[in-house]
């Protein structure tokens, strides 16, 4: 039995674990409780209806002010007050708590590190706010870790003076060391009593041992218990290490007589396998999967509608009616794609779902910024959207009574009256939601009147614009204001008098105005007037400029477009033989009550829908200018391609065109086919998609896309979909590698050919951006799943979501960090397997290598075992892992289809085929 | 002589300081300390036939206290409030008791101490006294069990039951809300015979310490229950459930105390 030794204190111990520990105080979770409430106060983003008092000032300083007047404190006992009068500063509370508890400075930083590591998901939000730049309530309500070990600290503090006072002793730093150096076997014996880890039955002898306080007694207590608990493990572990025996066929008989060694043998093998028994089934587990993988990549396979067509069955594909598409790598649209090319005439194309456009987006009706791009990406342009048809009318009744109900429910007395009032409504809206989502869902649709269509600003406005832009917006205060504040309308006054007083405000004219001289307005009105224009309506010179150096991040010049543009179609290999039509396809979740509904949307555009992105792309490759420019750089894109964009309901499997209306008329005669396959493919999918989620009673994929729609409306449910969970590879190569395979929905697939990417920036592209991102996720589903409580956040059935920036277990709890059980888990067995991401690059080796060389982060991610990486070259026939610090040759032979050498392509390919291909540097 | 007889009774009917001796007899506590685990003196047959044959002799001592006394002694009353507060005080102590036979004991006290209030406000306290007490009988059952399998039955030591012996979990939760009266037990109809039958002698003595104890029960039995029945199991004990027979026989006592509730209904209230 371990006993505790004195340099475990401040290095893993805090003094008051030592309390808890030693005599069953509560210190730690109390304090716990106490920070939590703090931090809920100060952190709030918006949800609190009565907001926390003095935030601007900084975490401790606004904590301070709220806790010199704590009387649930004082009646306990705890007066912070002397102690925070003598504070000003974090830092000095820290000095001052530490040195009263005697900790040596020497110790500090790792006392420091127990404290963060005691609720490490408030500890993380506060260093990620600390460290995040334009953080808009970081900026607003400063906080940092300084500010939350001080909090912490002082909190302590009374607590083990209180826990002093209750058991006549003193627990400062030193006493500690002395009492274990000292009374070794006391310690012990109440750190089993209180954790919680006794043998029961000595339960009451030691409690009884303790409290008379014998030294003598209680040394003899703890050595017989030492010796007893000893055994007692020693029984046990015999037990099943015979049963281990027994399981792996070595007779009880033989493992009894010394001579065989057996049973020494099997010891050393379980004490040797124990540090690495995690690890090892996880290899297991990659073997297995990467085995199966290159089975099915070798195999010879065809789609459905090729086998139809090499059958005679049905005709092959008409020339001019493929139909391209460029989907996100996300796993979910493996299975889209696969089913799309089932039904023939499409190819599809997989890359990063922002369509390298990083962008920070301003939705209609939102005053912010949301980047729509990966984390490690920071947009430089700014993108717009606006609406292009005025809306008839105001705001609907609908509007104003969900606005009003909600104000209600959000002030500090209303409540009490609203539930009288209103709380019918609700009873209904719970009725329908529970019992009748599909059809409620329906009809509160048709109540609302929906978003009006928009259009993204994705040009860079002139200068001579942007400034016609702010003298219009400007105009339109002075307008505003005249009516409000003189009661002058519009159609009394000229547009050169609202010129003027523009120009006046902003200190390019001189009073007195036309205005005044027309209305009889005195110096002083007129002064006053001016002043209200520049304080309330911010007409002011360095607003005009802050307004026009905002203006100039909005939109991306042609040349950026063209660049963005030709970088995802040579990043994909789709440099030539566009279809006419080419669909952008993005991706988003839907789904109701649902905290984590970010997380099933898609990483690349930043935890986003990706339609902003694909809108985008899709507006820069149609436009005339971008496609000279890009036809300059020899990727022609035909006239007569048109590129659509279209969100992926990832819940539903649904699929929706959008930008309809800039369609060429000629053009609409096909969209009805494919709204008809995509919405085929759709069903196909999401027949799939039932059986992994467990959906019984579906008998066709009719019935499959009701049951999934009923998921992404019912806000009882759970687990709308598996998100992300299952996946296992990346495979970055040419769809005819993967073309008919099912990966089940496992797999990210990154269109690449290797043969255009001859200096290999490309696929460094590939690594350094979307293999990291997916990297991210695959260890984010992976630590999730093999300890969910820590790693994970537990089930959601208990979260709550706080102050709109995370969610705790129950009322008070540390914020939960990582992915749910139930995203993860299928009741009692993982659903996600726990391995490391297996990324497959067709390409060879020579060429890999080579490109390796140059991305540092992935090659220390794949030199340090995080990435299992594995070269397949078909040209030669030839796969290669590299495990352990080697490449190893993999067995792998692709098998010719049937009626066809593998080698052979499709008539349409044979161009790409004739490219050379590039020897590696 | 009345107020002799009171107090002899409230060595029955536990009445704080009096009631240390029941409390210790119950606890298996002799002269020279606890009782070792096994004596037939602490086993639960000897607990059970304790706390059923207590209260009657408790009662016996009243009637006859009773008898004696002349009309507006005001004995009655004093002993009421005298039992309505130890009742309390016993309860409030559940809340710290770890130790099933402390645990068991404590709820003894606080529970017959209310007949007092029923002594005290002209309720006939027969019915009462033997519900409150016949209600104890599955937990001392089941707290024996624990005593068997663990050495101990005691709170903290071995939560997570639920998960390791469901059988023993499931009717250790029915013992427990019987023991602390929740409704449809014995005890519940013993209590609202105590409240409804003496309200209208005095409302203050009569509802205060009936509400107050039931509430601190009821907290207790929570706390009980959740560092027994739920929480992680412990990896390092062995766990072995209730045999069938057992468990039947068992949930046929919790049935029958279930239709002795019914009984006392009809009969009480």
């Amino acid at each position: 039995m371990k006993r505790l030794a004195a340099a475990e204190i401040g290095t893993r111990w805090t003094l008051y674990d030592l309390i808890d520990q030693l005599h069953g105080e509560r210190i730690g979770a109390t304090l716990n409780e106490w920070l939590i409430k703090g931090c809920l106060d100060f952190l709030d983003e918006g949800q609190s209806a009565w907001r926390m008092p003095g935030r601007r000032q900084g975490l401790f300083q606004s904590w301070c002010q709220i806790a010199r007047r704590n009387r649930r404190w004082r009646l306990r006992g705890l007066d912070l007050g002397p102690t925070l009068e003598r504070v000003e500063q974090p830092e000095a509370a820290i000095d001052l708590v530490m040195t009263r508890l005697a900790i040596p400075e020497r110790l500090w930083m790792d006392y420091f590190a127990v404290e963060l590591s005691k609720l490490h998901g408030w500890a993380g939000f506060v260093r990620w706010r600390a460290q995040a730049r334009d953080y808009y309530w970081q900026e607003r309500n400063p906080a940092d870790l300084v500010d939350f070990i001080a909090i912490r600290l002082i909190l302590s503090l009374p607590l083990i003076e209180e826990a002093e006072r209750r058991h006549r002793r003193d627990f400062l730093y030193p006493d500690w060391v002395r009492c274990m150096s000292e009374r070794p076997h006391e310690c012990l014996l109440r750190r089993e009593l209180h954790s919680g880890a006794i043998l029961p039955d000595y339960a009451h002898r030691v409690e009884v041992a303790l409290d008379g306080g014998d030294t003598k007694g209680i040394e003899t207590l703890c050595l017989d218990y030492e010796r007893e608990k000893t055994a007692r493990e020693a029984a046990s572990r015999a037990l099943r290490l015979r049963e281990l025996c027994e399981l792996a066929g070595i007779p009880r008989a033989e493992l009894a007589t010394q001579r065989s060694g057996a049973l020494r043998q099997m010891i050393e093998a379980v004490h040797g396998l124990r540090a690495r028994e995690g690890f090892l089934w996880m290899q297991a587990l990659e073997r297995t999967y990467i085995r199966h993988l290159l089975d099915r990549l070798a195999a010879p396979r065809e789609t459905p509608a090729e086998a139809l067509a090499r059958t005679g069955t049905a005709a092959p594909g008409i020339a001019g009616s493929k139909v391209q598409a460029l989907f996100c790598i996300d796993v979910r649209s493996e299975r889209l794609r696969r089913q799309l090319e089932g039904l023939g005439h499409y190819e599809t194309f997989g890359v990063a779902g922002f369509f390298g456009v990083p962008v920070n987006f301003i939705e209609l009706g939102k005053g912010h910024e949301s980047a729509r791009c990966p984390a490690i990406v920071t947009p430089r342009n700014v993108v717009l959207e606006m609406p292009h048809e005025h809306a008839p009318h105001g705001p609907s009744l609908f509007h104003l009574a969900t606005e009003v109900v909600h104000d209600l429910k959000c002030t500090a007395l209303a409540p009490y009256i609203t539930v009288e009032a209103v709380g019918l409504l609700f009873g209904f809206d719970m009725v329908g939601k529970t019992l009748a989502p599909t059809l409620y869902h329906r009809w509160r649709k048709r109540l609302d009147n929906g978003r009006p269509p928009t259009r993204l600003m994705i040009d860079k406005l002139s200068e001579e614009d942007a400034r016609d832009l702010i003298a219009s917006l400007h105009d339109e205060l002075v307008v505003r204001a005249l009516d409000r504040q003189l009661g002058i309308k519009r159609e009394a006054v000229t547009t050169g008098m609202i010129q003027e007083l523009r120009e006046i405000a902003l200190g390019r004219a001189a009073a007195p105005s036309q205005l005044a001289r027309r209305f009889d307005l005195d110096s002083a009105t007129e002064t006053v007037f001016i002043t209200r224009l520049r304080l309330e309506y911010r007409l002011t010179p360095d607003q005009a400029r802050l307004q026009l150096e905002q203006l100039a991040r909005i939109g991306f010049r042609i040349e950026r477009q063209a660049l963005l543009v030709r970088n995802t179609l040579t990043t994909i290999g789709l440099a030539e033989d566009f279809a006419r039509t080419i669909l952008v396809v993005g991706h988003g979740s839907r789904s109701q009550n649902n905290p984590y509904e970010s997380a099933l949307d898609c990483g690349a555009c930043g935890g986003d829908k990706g339609l902003v992105n694909a809108r985008l792309f899709a507006a820069m490759a149609n436009r005339r200018e971008v496609r000279e420019r890009l036809a300059g750089q020899g990727i022609r894109i035909p006239e007569d391609t048109w590129f659509i964009p279209a969100l992926h309901d990832t819940t539903t499997d649904e699929i929706q065109l959008h930008d309809l209306d800039q369609l060429p008329p000629g053009r609409l005669t096909q969209l009805t086919r494919i709204q008809e396959d995509l919405a085929a493919a759709g069903r196909l999918c999401a027949r799939e998609r039932c059986a992994a989620l467990g959906e019984t009673g579906i008998d066709s994929p009719e019935a499959a896309a009701r049951r999934v729609k009923r998921n992404a409306l019912d806000w009882t449910q759970v687990r709308p979909e598996w998100g992300l969970s299952g996946n296992a590879s990346f495979i970055i190569g040419h769809r005819d590698l993967t073309r008919a395979v099912d990966l089940a929905g496992r797999a990210f697939l990154h269109s690449y050919d290797h043969r255009r990417d001859a200096s290999g920036a490309s696929l460094e592209a590939i690594l350094s951006g979307p293999l990291i991102v997916a990297q991210w996720i695959n260890l984010e589903h992976y630590f999730s799943v093999v300890d969910n409580a820590v790693f994970g956040s537990g089930s959601k059935v208990y979260h709550n979501v706080v102050g709109r920036f995370g969610v705790m277990t129950g009322n008070v709890s540390d914020l939960r960090t990582g992915l749910p059980a139930q995203t993860l888990r299928q009741g009692e067995r993982p659903y996600h397997q726990p391995m490391r991401l297996i990324t497959v690059i067709e390409a060879p080796l020579p060429f890999v290598q080579g490109v390796l060389s140059r991305v540092f982060k992935v090659r220390e991610l794949v030199e340090n075992g995080w990435i299992r990486l594995l070269v397949i070259d078909r040209a030669e026939g030839a796969a290669h892992l590299f495990e352990q610090g080697t490449w190893m040759a993999q067995p792998w032979t692709p098998r010719p289809e049937n009626g066809r050498s593998a080698a052979v392509e499709p008539a349409r390919r044979a161009r790409k085929r004739q490219v050379p291909v590039e020897t590696p540097s | 002589m009345a107020p002799i007889l009171l107090l002899m009774a409230g060595l029955f009917l536990p009445l704080y300081p009096l009631s240390a001796l029941p409390n210790a007899l119950i606890q298996g506590q002799a002269r020279g300390g606890a009782l070792p685990v096994g004596d037939w003196r602490r086993g639960p047959a000897v607990k059970a036939a304790m706390i059923l044959v207590f209260p009657l002799i408790g009662l016996g001592l009243i009637a006859l206290a009773m008898e004696q006394a002349s009309e507006g002694d005001g004995w009655a009353t004093l002993f009421a409030i005298w039992g309505g507060l130890t009742s309390v005080l016993y309860a409030f102590r559940l809340l710290s008791a770890k130790d099933g036979e402390i645990w068991i004991s404590h709820l003894y006290s606080s529970a017959l101490a209310l007949v007092w209030i029923g002594v005290g406000s002209g309720v006939s306290p027969l019915l009462p006294a033997i519900g409150l007490s016949v209600s104890l009988i599955p937990l001392i059952f089941l707290l024996d069990h624990l005593t068997q399998r663990f050495g101990i039955a005691r709170s903290g030591l071995y939560p997570g039951l639920c998960c390791r012996l469901p059988w023993l979990a499931h009717l250790f939760v029915l013992a427990v809300l019987s023991a602390i009266a929740v409704p449809f037990s014995p005890s519940f109809f013993a209590l609202a015979a105590l409240a409804f039958g003496g309200v209208a002698a005095d409302t203050v003595v009569v509802l205060l310490p009936i509400c107050l104890s039931w509430l601190l029960w009821t907290w207790a039995g929570v706390n009980l229950l959740s560092g027994i029945v739920w929480g992680v199991p412990r990896e390092d004990l062995s766990y072995r459930d209730l045999e069938p027979r057992q468990a039947l026989g068992l949930g046929g006592g919790l049935i029958a105390l279930g239709l002795f509730g019914i009984l006392l209904v009809e009969v009480a209230l």
